[in-house]
């Protein structure tokens, strides 16, 4: 297995995980309306954040000492380019996660909610989730071009 | 609208180039196995430098290793 598709393949059970852990605690016990009474929630979200970047790090460091083991390319023209397209798609599902997420959250508290108040706790649900959900795409889209393989190289 | 098309001999000429392996192409050409693979099932195209890495390989004119057909 390519560095690129090894890192793709962790990439995407780490950040599936803990994009997990953080929906289980965020929308158990009352969700965004309760997010915010007591620190325990949100001690528990700031760890599962915590120990996915720290998984991913390791990942990063791991996948390196490997290429230095095999001494033998394992990275070229063509990663790079599944690479670029990949990012390229995790910025625009970013992008328009953030704004239909904010949009849904906006016109939902408009029409529903009385006196029209946001509970903030939504505020960190997507500050963190926009994360997870931009490295998931990346690690998903890295995937499936490298298992279509097609593009023309560049240069 | 006319569709570019890029036909490589990477394969016939690896066997009759002491069925040399797909790695050991990747080596010569300095790109990964994967890369060849991809290259021989026509699902990638390779850049020009590539290209002529490869060529260079075979000692070969690039137009011998790659063939170039505009259909449609």
């Amino acid at each position: 297995m390519t560095q690129l598709k090894l890192r793709a393949v962790w990439s995407l059970i780490i950040w599936s995980l803990v994009m997990m852990g953080i929906c289980i605690v965020f929308f158990n016990e009352g969700g965004a309306d309760t997010f915010l009474d007591g620190e325990r929630r949100v001690t528990l979200t700031r760890a599962f954040i915590t120990i996915g970047f720290a998984l991913y790090f390791l990942l990063l460091i791991l996948t390196n000492k490997r290429r230095a083991r095999m001494k033998k390319r394992i990275k070229d023209e063509r990663d790079e380019l599944i690479e670029k397209k990949a990012l390229t798609t995790g910025f625009y599902v970013v992008i328009t996660y953030v704004f239909l997420f904010s949009t849904a959250l906006y016109a939902f508290y408009k029409v529903f909610s009385e006196s029209a108040l946001m509970p903030v706790g939504w505020i960190w649900f997507l500050g963190l989730s926009c994360l997870i959900v931009g490295h998931i795409t990346i690690a998903a889209s890295t995937l499936i071009l490298n298992d279509r393989m097609s593009g023309y190289g560049q240069g | 609208m006319a569709k570019d098309e890029i036909k490589t001999q990477v394969r016939r000429l690896r066997f009759e180039y002491d069925e040399m392996t797909q790695q050991e192409l990747a080596e010569k050409a300095g790109c990964t196995r994967q890369t060849i693979i991809a290259l021989e099932q026509g699902k990638y195209v390779p850049s020009l430098a590539l290209a002529f890495r490869i060529a260079r390989v075979f000692d070969l004119p690039l137009e011998k290793v790659f063939e170039y057909r505009k259909s449609g």
